[in-house]
């Protein structure tokens, strides 16, 4: 009886082949459309190719020559940068302080239910719908933003057919639809923190600043990190406002890097260059997440101690 | 001041204090439904009153003109809806076909490699959508899968984040029932089909929701996969239809919206707990 015991203990123990089994088409597709096509794009950096002509021309680092010296480039890479920090650090401090908001101010189930709502929504309506709500809603002769200009008798303002000022129209545009996941994240965040930290400012005597500045936000630290690069991450790669609302205007002096790269693969068919733009933006989503390995670490690291 | 008075300033300051407080509540759901306010009202205006000079906040008369546009080319609209609703049940269920077991093991089992597999997995999380779409695509145009939807459907199965989002409850939960399991001689097949897939049932019904809601709105992937009108889905088929009917009616390019936001509100409110917690799942690191 202890031999079938002991025999059933170490079968436990042993390897599971049957893993394979379950790991297998999940590797499959991995490999198939995530792993090889990455890979593919690196070795098509240096390649002349149009997607349909059979040969492709190697070229060395052409690619990455043509693309260092294109004017466009750095023009492409300043506008994603502003685009990128402003939208970051609306979404994500203005996400945190309205949460705070809600966690500190608003009581009751049917109020909080409203404005949580409010909020969380725009996160489950697709941003292609967003953006054309928009599209009418700032429209320069119809929208109902200039509407409310007029009546106030001022100019009316070309939210989006004015150079200088179409870019932001699609920031506020981002930030709306987004804010709603950050400030969700640091909502649920803020409740879990233990009510006795509370309690014990309370009995203190705190103001709702104080405790903002030296209880929840503290506390929500290591959310913070988190929040900013999944921010940064989507904002810097962002592609649909864009090209529903900019393609074609103001010469292509607006766009963003993923625009620029569905540009140059999709409609000019330089695969080549397309490929070491993908490349740019891959490097500089690597540095961020391994900036946010290190840091997290750091902060784990002085929790610890 | 005495200590008395000084508690009744408080008070009273605390009234002025909660009234703005309201306000300030109530700006901030105003701003958020605004614009789908603005979409509902519009597409019931006339198109006079659409176009007048002052636009008015509450339509005075109440027209359908824009919403029998609409359904009067149900034929295109009802096709894209009909493959929006295609992928995004398609995808989210053979998604979790594949990716369950995966995320089981990677819990759960051992296995050699295992530990490769999960680092290489991990790294797949940092490739941005850019850095594979070129050859996909391509890919693609090889397979002759370009204006297929099974196209979509192939890019959309493999998730790291669904697997590691899966891993994670699997880790969290009991050992003792699986190892119960296996004294009464289960192997690892049968225990996963047993008694770890049923137990999974909220995770799963999770990342269903969540994929749905991604499949549903997703924009690149099949703007580029699908340039047939036929096989458009409602998110890249919208600009074709904004183009047919809005150009002569705008009434009508709002109607249009808000015949897609209903759905997507009605599935907000059903699933919107699941919605939040799946979003908690993958955001709270604490």
């Amino acid at each position: 009886m202890f031999k079938k015991t002991n025999a059933r203990i170490k079968d436990y123990q042993k390897n599971d082949n049957v893993a394979y089994l379950f790991v297998l088409p999940a590797l499959v597709f991995f490999l198939a459309f995530v792993l090889y096509p990455a890979i593919s794009t690196f070795r098509l950096a240096f390649f002349d190719w149009d997607f349909l002509s059979e040969y492709k021309t190697y070229v060395g680092f052409d690619n990455f020559i043509r693309l260092f010296q294109m004017n466009e480039f750095y023009m492409v890479l300043g506008n994603t940068a502003l685009y990128t920090f402003i939208t970051v650090i609306l979404k994500v401090f203005g996400g945190v302080l309205l949460a705070n908001f809600v966690f500190t101010h608003v009581k009751g189930k049917v109020k909080s239910f409203i404005v949580e709502s409010a909020l969380f929504m725009p996160i489950v309506i697709p941003m292609s719908v967003i953006a054309m709500i928009f599209n009418s809603m700032f429209d320069t002769d119809y929208g109902i933003v200039n509407g409310i200009i007029k009546a106030f008798n001022s100019t009316p303002v070309g939210w989006l057919t004015d150079v200088d000022i179409a870019l932001y129209t699609i920031m506020f545009l981002d930030v709306f639809k987004g804010i709603g996941f950050f400030f969700m994240i640091s909502l649920i965040a803020m409740r879990n923190i233990p009510k006795t930290y509370y309690e014990a400012a309370d009995m203190d005597g705190a103001g709702s600043i104080r405790v903002f500045t030296n209880i929840t936000f503290p506390l929500i630290g290591n959310n913070l990190v988190y929040l900013l690069v999944t921010a940064f991450l989507s904002s810097f790669q962002v592609f649909e406002p864009i090209y529903l609302l900019l393609e074609g205007k103001f010469g292509d002096t607006k766009i963003t890097i993923s625009y620029m790269l569905w540009q140059k693969a999709f409609v000019y068919r330089d695969v080549g260059l397309a490929s070491t733009i993908a490349i740019v933006i891959f490097i500089i989503a690597l540095v961020v997440t391994l900036i946010q390995i290190f840091v997290t670490r750091k902060l784990t690291y002085n929790d610890e101690k | 001041m005495t200590k008395n008075s000084k508690l009744k300033l408080k008070k009273c300051n605390n009234t002025t204090l909660n009234v703005l407080r309201f306000i300030f509540g109530a700006l901030i759901c105003i701003v958020m439904l605004f614009p789908f306010y603005f979409m509902v009202i519009s597409s019931l205006k006339t198109m006079t009153e659409y176009t007048a000079a002052v636009p008015t906040l509450i339509p005075h008369e109440i027209s359908l003109d824009g919403y029998k546009l609409v359904f009067s080319n149900m034929e295109v609209f009802g096709k894209m809806f009909l493959n929006s609703l295609t992928l995004a049940i398609v995808i989210p269920v053979l998604q979790t076909i594949v990716c369950l077991p995966c995320a089981y093991a990677l819990a759960r089992l051992n296995f050699k490699g295992k530990q490769f597999i999960f680092i290489l997995l991990i790294c797949a999380m940092m490739f941005p959508g850019q850095l594979t779409i070129i050859q996909n695509f391509s890919t693609m145009v090889e397979l002759q899968l370009v204006n297929k939807l099974s196209s979509v459907i192939l890019l959309g199965i493999y998730s790291s984040g669904a697997i590691f989002m899966m891993r994670q409850y699997f880790i969290g939960l009991p050992k003792e029932l699986e190892e119960a399991a296996k004294m009464d001689g289960c192997n690892a097949f049968l225990s996963f089909i047993y008694v770890a897939a049923p137990i999974s049932l909220p995770i799963v019904s999770t990342n269903l929701v969540l994929c749905f809601n991604g499949v549903w709105g997703d924009f690149f992937g099949p703007m580029l996969l699908l340039k047939k009108r036929e096989v458009m889905t409602l998110p890249v088929g919208m600009k074709y239809i904004m183009g047919q009917l809005g150009s002569t009616t705008p009434t009508a390019n709002l109607a249009a919206l808000t015949v897609m936001c209903i759905p997507v509100i009605i599935f907000f409110f059903i699933f919107r707990k699941k919605l939040i917690g799946g979003i908690a799942n993958t955001g709270i690191k604490m």
